[in-house]
């Protein structure tokens, strides 16, 4: 009896296989998507939903044509003040982590007030930041920074805690200093996790410079939702989500795809 | 001598109480020898190889290494380290783990050390691969290079193939006798194979009961350069026979 075995895979049908697949990831979500807009202006325009009510994805891009440089600028300041405010939160992390990750009781001394700071609510602190800083980038960054420092903190301590011990026995039986061991073992262990915390710092990042300029009303897309809030501008306000999501969307992209970059050795990546 | 041990004891914390690992264990290693340590798990192998590199201090004893304490020989970089799962920097490649250890021991003409190495344990043509590519025993010939890197004086390996399959483990052990001839540093090897102690080693110490502490040492008087096909000769299995009949005779509770 003849058995039929199925034709092995050759190289090139596998880069095909490969190609193919990397297309499909693309175009299948950008495809729903579409569907999801599609979906939405036809029952917009089907039911004749009132545009102050709901607009359609029609009149909220033509919100966005109409006036690219308002959108613009504004999520320029925003995003200035979201990055400023993630990398002073990702320094003072590392710097107040690296000596939390080396003393107890430093870790007990500022886990403290870093959770108070945590807690509270940044909607109490921006009228406070307004007063002392005035309306500048300073008091937005600074919000950022705020929203964004716990997570960051938290997870560059654990980072560089997890260092794995027959490495760190490796090291000091080669009596290898603190220094050496901190930057060839520490800093790198840290990183899965920092990049952990990045991945939920970013998104907080713009919630945060967002919700300073909005109470503020000092810049920026929290200005712009502001205003377009008081004149009942529905279709900008849209514009305004529509803008602050691809913001968010491409700040994620970035990270990931720096963490896929230097990452490639972890379990995660390797697919182990 | 390479290591001295008189009388040592470990005690450690448990709970509320203390756990003796070792009762006044007795090891000496002469300069170039290859000493197998053999027991049974949790016999106060790794514990004992622990303090003999300075990673733990002893509760009571004396420990000499090379002429000194063992914290001066760490401190003169005489040491090296392979253990079971070797810890190999996952995000440095296979050369930058060996030349790691140059670094960190601050030595000249490290590029050509690290290559030599590399070829000696035979994963050169490996060395631009991360060890999450490679298999358990490419690794630990990573681990045995860049313990060796820095040439030190002892070096001191706890169960470095335990985790290998048999294949890799019966190759493993054939590379590093190989490696070690050329290099000839004195060894101490923690091991719970007998024959694989018999086959690497000059001197056979067995470890027995918990507190652990040394109950035999058997001379291995066979010929070197050895070969895999020493495992067929009849004064092998002899040396195997007799150092099983040693590990086994001793009850397993021992003291209180």
């Amino acid at each position: 009896m003849a058995t039929d075995f199925p034709d092995p895979i050759s190289p090139e049908n596998a880069l095909k296989r490969r190609t193919l697949g990397t297309v499909v990831i693309i175009v299948v979500p950008a495809l729903i998507s579409a569907l999801l807009l599609a979906f939405w202006e036809l029952w917009v325009r089907a039911r004749d939903v009132k545009e102050y009510l709901l607009p359609a994805p029609s009149a909220v891009l033509r919100v966005l044509a109409d006036e690219p440089g308002r959108f613009a600028e504004a999520a320029y300041l925003s995003l200035q003040a979201a990055i400023g405010g993630l990398i002073i939160a990702s320094l003072g992390a590392f710097i107040l982590g690296t000596a939390m990750a080396h003393s107890r009781v430093l870790e007990r001394s500022i886990y403290p007030p870093a959770l108070a700071l945590k807690v509270t609510p940044i909607v109490a602190v921006v009228p406070l930041f307004t007063i002392w800083f005035g309306f500048g980038l300073m008091p937005r960054v600074l919000i950022a920074a705020m929203i964004t420092f716990f997570p960051m903190l938290v997870n560059t301590v654990i980072g560089l805690r997890s260092v794995d011990p027959r490495a760190h026995d490796f090291l000091r039986a080669l009596n290898a200093s603190r220094w050496q061991i901190f930057w060839h073992l520490r800093v790198p262990s840290s990183l899965p996790y920092v990049f952990a915390g990045l991945r939920i710092s970013v998104p907080l990042s713009l919630i945060g410079a967002v919700v300073a300029e909005f109470l503020s009303g000092s810049a920026g897309m929290g200005q712009l939702i502001l205003i377009a809030n008081g004149d009942f501008d529905t279709p900008a306000l849209f514009g305004a989500v529509f803008v602050l999501a691809g913001l968010g969307i491409v700040l994620t992209a970035t990270v990931a795809l720096i963490e896929r970059k230097y990452l490639f050795w972890h379990d995660s990546s390797l697919g182990a | 001598m390479a290591v001295e041990v008189r009388g040592l004891s470990h005690r450690y914390p448990v709970g509320d109480g203390l756990i003796t690992a070792l009762e006044g264990v007795n090891l000496t290693v002469k300069n170039g020898e290859f000493v197998a340590v053999v027991g049974r798990s949790g016999c106060g192998k790794t514990t004992l190889l622990r303090t003999i590199a300075g990673l733990l201090s002893p509760t009571s004893g004396q420990v000499k290494v090379l002429g000194g304490s063992s914290d001066s020989a760490r401190q003169a970089r005489a040491l090296g380290l392979v253990t079971q799962d070797p810890g190999l920097l996952s995000w440095l490649n296979v050369a930058s783990n060996v030349r790691l250890t140059l670094d960190i021991t601050g030595e000249e003409g490290r590029d050509e050390r690290a290559q030599e190495l590399l070829e000696r344990v035979g994963i050169a043509e490996f060395a631009r691969l991360v060890p999450g590519q490679l298999s358990g025993g490419m690794r630990q010939r990573v681990a045995l290079a860049r313990a060796l890197a820095h040439r030190p004086k002892l070096l001191l390996m706890d169960e470095p193939f335990g985790a290998l399959d048999e294949l890799s483990r019966e190759e493993m052990r054939l590379e590093l006798l190989r490696v070690w001839e050329q290099e000839r540093t004195s060894v101490v090897f923690v091991t719970h194979s007998i024959r694989e102690a018999v086959l690497l080693a000059d001197r056979v110490v067995v470890m027995n009961g918990q507190p652990g502490h040394v109950t035999a040492e058997v001379l291995i008087p066979l010929e070197r350069p050895r070969l895999g096909t020493l495992e067929e000769s009849q004064p092998y299995r002899e040396l195997v026979a007799r150092v099983r009949g040693l590990l086994w005779s001793e009850p397993v509770a021992h003291g209180d």
